[in-house]
């Protein structure tokens, strides 16, 4: 299975200083659970376009970190906003799962920095 | 009491446009005295605006905006040398904004930022005549590529590459 995240872009962004890596980090675990949160608030087809937003929300901080899976499935839930109920749960499913192979990759490289 | 905010992009906008213009051509020449670029970013979302504020703070002046409104009052004040706009903003699309800014000052050097890459988006954008276009995820070399284009017409004075 490939790493969740690339930090290659990332790095050559901010000139590879950990401390504001960390700073960024953190704002993207938080948007990111705030996505989450909403996404599984719009399941509803009346939903619809709040389900888009966040799923393209996620997808956009996705690709900047270099979470390209987890873009990737940000991505399937922004084109798939008038999907069934049960089928936007197997979704956000494998969005959640994902999400928290990139949590627990931040965690290692935060612990490896300190 | 609440202030009421601004709208820039009311229904009266085209009475409100030599406002504008008048407003900005008190700064515009901010760009000819100021030494080095100032940028303007516009991104709704916290991390990403962010990630790009880091890469500018270490090379020129930077303004942050989360919304086009908010953006509008920065430009106007700021004159900045480039804009950068996401598309999806909350509450005017970015091609509205980049729009608005367009007319205000034709030199205007504006990038589209997106994480979606749809052939109405580029057709929006060649309309509006964007200088550039960055489709997530950002990337040093898709930034410097628009620092390039922006220093080959107007020939600013910017650190070279190897500084960054």
């Amino acid at each position: 299975m490939s790493a969740p995240v690339n930090l290659t872009n990332l790095r050559e962004i901010t000139g590879g200083d950990r401390d504001i890596e960390q700073e960024l980090f953190a704002m993207f675990i938080t948007t990111a659970e705030d996505c989450l949160q909403q996404l599984a608030a719009s399941y509803a087809p009346e939903h619809a376009e709040t389900w888009r937003k966040h799923a393209h929300a996620f997808k956009g901080i996705s690709y900047n970190l270099g979470a390209e899976p987890l873009g990737d499935l940000c991505k399937d839930a922004q084109n798939k906003p008038d999907d069934a109920v049960a089928d936007k749960k197997t979704l956000l499913s494998a969005i959640q799962n994902e999400f928290g192979r990139v949590q627990n990759f931040l965690r290692e490289v935060g612990a490896a920095a300190s | 009491m609440e202030q009421e905010k601004t709208s820039y992009f009311s229904n009266d906008m085209a009475e409100k446009l030599p406002e504008l213009i008048g407003q900005f051509n008190q700064t515009r020449q901010l760009r000819r005295i100021r030494k080095g670029l100032h940028v303007l970013i516009v991104e709704d979302q916290v991390f990403s605006r962010r990630l790009l504020q880091e890469f500018f703070w270490r090379i020129c002046t930077v303004d942050a905006a989360a919304t086009a409104n908010e953006a509008m009052p920065m430009y106007l004040g700021n004159a900045p040398n480039i804009a950068f706009l996401d598309i999806d903003l909350p509450d005017e699309s970015g091609h509205q904004l980049a729009r608005l800014i367009k007319q205000i000052d034709p030199e205007a050097f504006v990038v589209m930022v997106t994480a979606n890459h749809t052939a109405e988006d580029v057709e929006k954008a060649r309309s509006n005549h964007i200088d550039g276009y960055i489709v997530k995820p950002f990337s040093k070399l898709k930034i410097m590529t628009c620092l390039d284009k922006y220093k080959s017409l107007h020939g600013a004075n910017m650190p070279a590459r190897g500084k960054l």
